[in-house]
């Protein structure tokens, strides 16, 4: 073996022993994350009746929320105060194209994931050349916009009272009924939209965004596209709350404004601070603790399950800001093995012309 | 010494408001040169950085890169012709690698659709796995081969920050290098080695446009210069012809008020 490739070793293994665990105890935690991650994803199924399964699908929903948001915020450090009016949009596409066309969910989902993801150009089209609170004061407007407009454009989304009445959706013959049903839906959403989302983060496009959050300036000056990728954040964000709105419609059996009140959409953005930015498994866990304190809880504490979230979030800002589980970019360790497996570049030659 | 006009600036002017910054600037960079631009403090050297680069796009005059004009176009146009910069207080990214910063300056270069990262397809990973070649390559190109890829870039000291800034540069290709001050807080030794960084990448076929305080490197590295005082280019020449110029030293040291 070479003096550099020696050199090459001991420099991986410096980047191993800061950045990891010693293989057997990472292994361990890997192993008991799954296990744990599989267990309670499992609970609605052994622990049964309709409750447990609606409050689980809901987490699911909230969690892909959570994860969908967090290409905006997390990844590209657009601060979006109106997000979840991509997720009215799936609802209200999806009722509208079920009760009046006769669509079902499965022709829908597509539908409302193309519409979020074009409504998501068109209002991210005028932000882009704003930032900070500018960026997220006129977001609030526009969420503010869809708010308004579902109440009052009647012929579409049916004002206040909402739409109703739709056939029930089926699954391979088989009706979505109870909440058990929509569990495993929204469940696979979550696992999609975690995996899509943690592969775009490892991506030259992950790369990008993280050069537009850090420094427009530098990040210009390194060649990237940055109104594209500001766009490319905005879509690849609205398309999973398109998804979860469109299967949330099917499981209340209504879409209807209160859904989409401005409180949602902080909740949204509380979900993503709280658990991590860019981090997936804390965007995730971000979601549970919202269902199970705004949901569960508050079976107990009635309009203090409020309180406490609030109170929650601040203790978390306060005394761990970057998150839950915060996350922190390195490059994958396939790559790295690179340094260690290839012949040393040879001496300075010079970049190519 | 020098081959055919490669980035040319003909009577560039800024104004900030009332202010003239630059006025009537105008030299050539030729291929293989590194040409220098010096100047006292406010003579309009970022300035002029940031016109040419696409920084400020409200000039007058004109600035040709390779016969084609760069008027109107933003930074990333500007890198996209082959023209890249660095910055006077160092930018890098917070929250990025060092190799992700070499990686992040190939971004244009790198063939993965939005599909492939989505997927991580066999085409993203040669994708990835060539930007990582050539970032070592590019990083043992200006001196930082033994450092620790997967290391914060502001873990780095002060020297090499600026290295894998001038890296991050190069990994976008381009024609024309320019560097803002990156001698500046460097000691000795450090500014000998960036001088040697700085030929290298001439030498590699980069042409090198580089503003600068520190002397030394300057009349060192520089094969011609450009001294600019109150926004105007006063002398064109090489660094011996620049040094007895008695325009420049009065630039630089003062000199009684004409009669």
């Amino acid at each position: 073996m070479s003096v550099q490739a020696l050199a090459a070793r001991a420099r991986l293994g410096r980047f191993q022993a800061r950045m990891t665990l010693p293989p057997r105890v990472r292994t361990g935690a890997r192993v008991g994350f799954v296990v744990a991650a599989v267990g309670f994803a499992s609970a609605p199924y052994w622990l049964g009746g309709t409750y447990y399964p609606d409050i689980w699908t809901d987490m699911a929903l909230w969690a892909t929320i959570g994860l969908g948001l967090n290409v905006v915020i997390g990844f590209a450090g657009l601060l979006d105060l109106g997000y979840m009016a991509f997720y009215a949009i799936g609802g209200y596409v999806f009722a509208n194209a079920a009760l009046y066309h006769g669509f079902t969910l499965w022709e829908t989902l597509p539908l409302g994931a193309v519409l979020a993801v074009i409504a998501s150009v068109i209002i991210g089209f005028p932000t882009l050349r704003v930032r900070g609170d500018y960026l997220a004061i006129m977001t609030l407007g526009f969420g503010g916009i869809v708010f308004y407009a579902a109440q009052n454009v009647t012929n579409l989304t049916g004002g206040y009272n909402g739409l109703y009445g739709w056939p029930t959706q089926t699954i391979f013959g088989h009706p979505f009924a109870s909440p058990i049903d929509f569990y495993p839906l929204a469940l696979g959403l979550t696992v999609v939209a975690a995996l899509v989302t943690r592969a775009l983060r490892g991506s030259r496009i992950g790369r990008a965004w993280a050069c537009i959050k850090d420094d427009e300036l530098a990040a210009g000056a390194s060649g990237i596209p940055i109104i594209r990728y500001k766009l490319y954040a905005y879509m690849s964000g609205a398309v999973w709350a398109g998804l979860a709105g469109a299967i949330f419609a099917v499981k209340q059996t209504i879409v209807s404004p209160e859904t989409f009140t401005f409180d949602q959409s902080f909740f949204a953005v509380a979900i993503v601070i709280m658990g991590g930015m860019g981090s997936i498994p804390g965007v995730v866990l971000g979601g549970v603790i919202y269902v199970v304190i705004a949901e569960w809880l508050s079976t107990y504490t009635g309009t203090y399950s409020g309180v406490i979230f609030a109170g929650l979030l601040l203790l978390i800002v306060l005394l761990r800001p970057q998150g839950l589980i915060p996350y922190r970019r390195h490059p994958p360790r396939w790559l790295l093995r690179h340094y260690e497996e290839d012949p040393p570049p040879e001496p300075p030659a010079g970049p190519a012309p | 010494m020098s081959g055919e006009p490669l980035l040319e600036v003909r009577g560039l002017g800024v104004n900030f408001g009332g202010v003239r910054a630059l006025s009537d600037v105008s030299f050539t960079l030729h291929r293989g040169e590194i040409l220098g631009v010096i100047g006292p403090n406010g003579a309009g050297k970022t300035t002029l950085f940031n016109a040419i680069s696409g920084v400020l796009r409200n000039y007058q005059g004109e600035v040709t890169l390779g016969s084609r004009s760069l008027r109107g176009l933003n930074a990333q146009q500007v890198v996209a012709r082959g023209l890249a910069r660095t910055f006077q207080n160092i930018r890098l990214f917070r929250s990025l690698t060092v190799i992700d910063h070499v990686m992040a300056g190939q971004h244009r270069q790198m063939r993965e659709s939005f599909f492939d990262s989505a997927l991580h397809t066999p085409r993203f990973r040669r994708a990835e796995l060539g930007a990582v070649r050539e970032a070592r390559r590019i990083l043992a190109f200006v001196g930082l081969a033994g450092v620790d890829p997967g290391a914060a870039a502001s873990s780095l000291p002060y020297g090499a920050q600026r290295r894998l800034e001038i890296a991050r540069s190069l990994a976008t290709q381009p024609a024309v290098l320019m560097l803002d001050e990156p001698a500046a807080g460097m000691n000795t030794a450090e500014s000998v080695d960036l001088g040697r960084v700085v030929r290298r990448v001439r030498d590699s076929g980069t042409a090198v446009l580089l503003v600068e305080h520190d002397m030394r490197v300057v009349m060192s590295v520089c094969d011609r210069i450009v001294v600019l005082n109150f926004g105007r280019a006063i002398a064109t020449a090489p660094p011996q012809e620049i040094q007895e110029n008695p325009e420049v030293i009065a630039a630089y040291l003062g000199t009684e008020a004409p009669a």
